[in-house]
């Protein structure tokens, strides 16, 4: 199919002759590689404590090159910044593309997480254990996910029943209204609780700092089946974005892919939510840089791109954050924003 | 301007009375009332029991966050405040009990000019931030309720009590102090009320040589620790003290002893691992002595 209907009114002004456009996405998508290679190499080797660079090779490749680096410092690679490092790349990776998903389906460029009601029923979610059981602390990860896809469903069913529905307008409403209430309850969890609140602005400032594998373990299969959705998502959206008219004359239900598109970018969302706390900045910026870097709002372009430039994004503001004030850690979501919005606005102001 | 003869014989007089009546009013009970507060509110465990340890029986004391259990019995049926963050106690609530005095501390401190407006002297810096400023508070609240003598006498016992308790200490563990904050390892650091306990009760804080983000005050005594770092610092014994009433820490224990990231920490090997079910780690206690005898007993062993 041609991609030449596929511009947005996002980033629409950045239309450009189509080779050196291409070369452009080339270079977007090599500089962005270069970048997260390099993110994730200081993301293994600096921490709070000084690891030897020979003892995070010998703890990585210990298997191939016969070398046992110190217990200690293996401990501190593999169970510690291995996961923290892979915990970045998924949650930064998943919320681009939550991102991606939402603006392509909804057409709006303000969409994100926070739009279907997904931010405020993860963090309901996680309120629920924080400060009204904190016994089930074990819990909190999955009552993140399982709150913020309970709010996504309840906006889906508001939104695709009775009159007029699936409609973008009534959608994003019911999305502020549903996340409305679930911030509500957040708040006067937070009210009734006061002595347990530190522990709840822990979670909302957003930290990397998980359990383990063990976390990760557990939320994976959400996070892959929302990618393998997302990837499935990409042309379909691509049609979309001509028009619903046109998408439904081309064999595509402009209803069930924004359906899918939702349920696809809840599942990540919640699942970032329950690995990391709230990073809403990720989601709803991540994709617009893409576009203004590229240069174009295809689908098949903005949405693995997006996922790069998160995971980028993500572990960058993770390394800074945990190194910054060793051996304390900063939340990283100030610090990504700290990181994001200088370049994000430096774009806005090449291409607008 | 000139005044008529009668007006100017009559002003010396009038000055006079004024003059008397100001030096009545001065020494009448109500400005003693001023001086010496009579109705007492004391939000804070520590300025509750020196209180009650004083003679003196608030009109009201705040429901303590982790059990009554750590208020003395001498303040049984005394009226009990809510507390809600950041400005301490419900203001209707207060004014109600028509107290001339409040007994608070920095951590409500946000609280103070609310409450001063409506008249009520407030002392927000009389709850004890490190052990060594106890005797202190004692002394001036003593002074404050007028009662200077038992305050000085109460100061000395208490000091000495807890100089005592740390007598004959045969080992020092290296100790992680933190707050049970889900997976955040959030450490109290030195200069902290627990930190000053733990050393006191012979124990080797790990965190002393970090130095805290926030300059000053009660943020200056926490820190958000890596879990790296507490890897690295292998400590012997892990205290948490978590959020949550005493029922929920039994299972709070449990998470903490089986939290992978300490799982090679010496503590979590020798299942050194302890969640208390009162607070008496964060906040100060009338009784430091005593607290510092658990600490040796129950969870550094020394």
């Amino acid at each position: 199919m041609s991609f030449a209907a596929t511009e947005r009114p996002v980033g629409a002004g950045l239309h450009a002759p189509a080779p050196r456009v291409s070369a452009r996405r080339i270079a977007v998508v090599a500089v962005l590689s270069i970048a997260l290679l390099a993110a994730v190499a200081a993301s293994l080797a600096l921490g709070s404590v000084k690891v030897p660079l020979n003892s995070v090779l010998d703890s990585l490749c210990g298997w191939l090159t016969g070398h046992h680096p110190p217990p200690i410092d293996r401990e501190i690679i593999l169970q510690l910044r291995l996961p923290r490092t892979l915990t970045a790349l998924v949650v930064g990776a998943a919320l681009g593309v939550a991102g991606a998903l939402l603006q392509g389906s909804l057409g709006n460029p303000l969409a994100s997480p926070d739009v279907i009601g997904v931010t405020g029923g993860a963090a309901f979610g996680a309120m629920v254990v924080i400060l009204l059981s904190p016994a089930s602390v074990a819990l909190l990860p999955l009552s993140a996910l399982a709150f913020g896809l309970l709010a996504a469903a309840l906006v889906a069913m508001l939104s695709w029943t009775g009159r007029n529905a699936g409609g973008v307008g009534r959608l994003i409403l019911s999305g502020i209204a549903v996340g409305s209430i679930f911030t509500a309850g957040t708040s006067m969890l937070m009210a009734v609780y006061p002595s347990r609140a530190p522990s709840a602005v822990m979670w909302l400032a957003g930290s990397l700092q998980t359990e383990g594998w063990g976390t990760i373990r557990n939320v994976a299969p959400y996070l892959g089946g929302g990618f393998l959705l997302a990837i499935g998502l990409m042309r379909p959206l691509n049609r979309l974005a001509l028009g619903d008219e046109v998408a439904a004359s081309l064999g595509t239900s402009p209803r069930v892919v924004r359906l899918a598109a939702i349920g696809a970018a809840a599942i990540l969302a919640s699942g970032s939510a329950a690995l990391a706390g709230l990073l809403g900045f990720l989601g709803i910026v991540v994709p617009h840089t893409v576009r203004l870097l590229g240069g174009t709002s295809n689908n098949t372009f903005v949405v693995p791109v997006s996922a790069l430039a998160g995971a980028t994004l993500l572990t960058i503001g993770d390394v800074v954050a945990r190194t910054v004030k060793a051996p304390l850690e900063l939340p990283v979501g100030p610090m990504m924003v700290a990181i994001g919005v200088p370049l994000f606005l430096w774009l806005l102001r090449k291409a607008v | 301007m000139l005044l008529p003869p009668l007006a100017r014989r009559l002003l010396a007089p009038l000055l006079l009375a004024v003059a008397l009546a100001a030096i009545a009013i001065a020494g009448a009970p109500g400005a003693a009332h001023a001086a010496t507060p009579e109705r007492v509110v004391a939000i804070t465990p520590f300025t509750a029991n020196i209180l009650a340890q004083l003679g003196v029986r608030p009109v009201a004391v705040a429901s303590p966050a982790a059990g009554e259990q750590g208020l003395s019995s001498a303040l049984n049926g005394v009226a009990r405040l809510k507390l809600s963050h950041p400005n301490g106690p419900n203001l209707e609530q207060l004014v109600a009990l028509r107290p001339d005095a409040l007994f608070s501390s920095p951590t409500w401190r946000a609280g103070t000019p609310r409450i001063q407006r409506l008249g009520i002297k407030v002392y927000d810096s009389l709850d004890p931030q490190r052990l060594g400023t106890v005797p202190i508070a004692i002394t001036k609240i003593a002074s404050i309720v007028g009662k200077g003598p038992q305050g000085t006498a109460l100061a000395t016992r208490v000091q000495a009590g807890y100089r005592g308790a740390q007598k004959d200490i045969t080992r020092h563990p290296r100790v992680l102090l933190a707050m049970g904050l889900a997976q955040y390892t959030l450490a109290i650091l030195r200069n902290s009320w627990g930190g000053d306990i733990i050393t006191a009760a012979g124990g080797n804080l790990v965190t002393k040589e970090i130095k805290p983000i926030a300059g000053s005050g009660q943020d200056a005594v926490v820190g958000n620790l890596s879990n790296e770092a507490v890897v690295r610092m292998n400590p012997d014994v892990i205290i948490v003290v978590p959020h949550g009433s005493p029922s929920d820490v039994p299972t709070i224990a449990k998470y903490y002893r089986k939290f992978a990231p300490w799982r090679t920490t010496k503590a979590a090997r020798t299942g050194q691992i302890y969640v208390p079910t009162d607070d008496l780690l964060l906040q100060a206690t009338s009784d430091p002595a005593a607290l510092i005898r658990k600490v040796r007993s129950q969870y550094l062993h020394n």
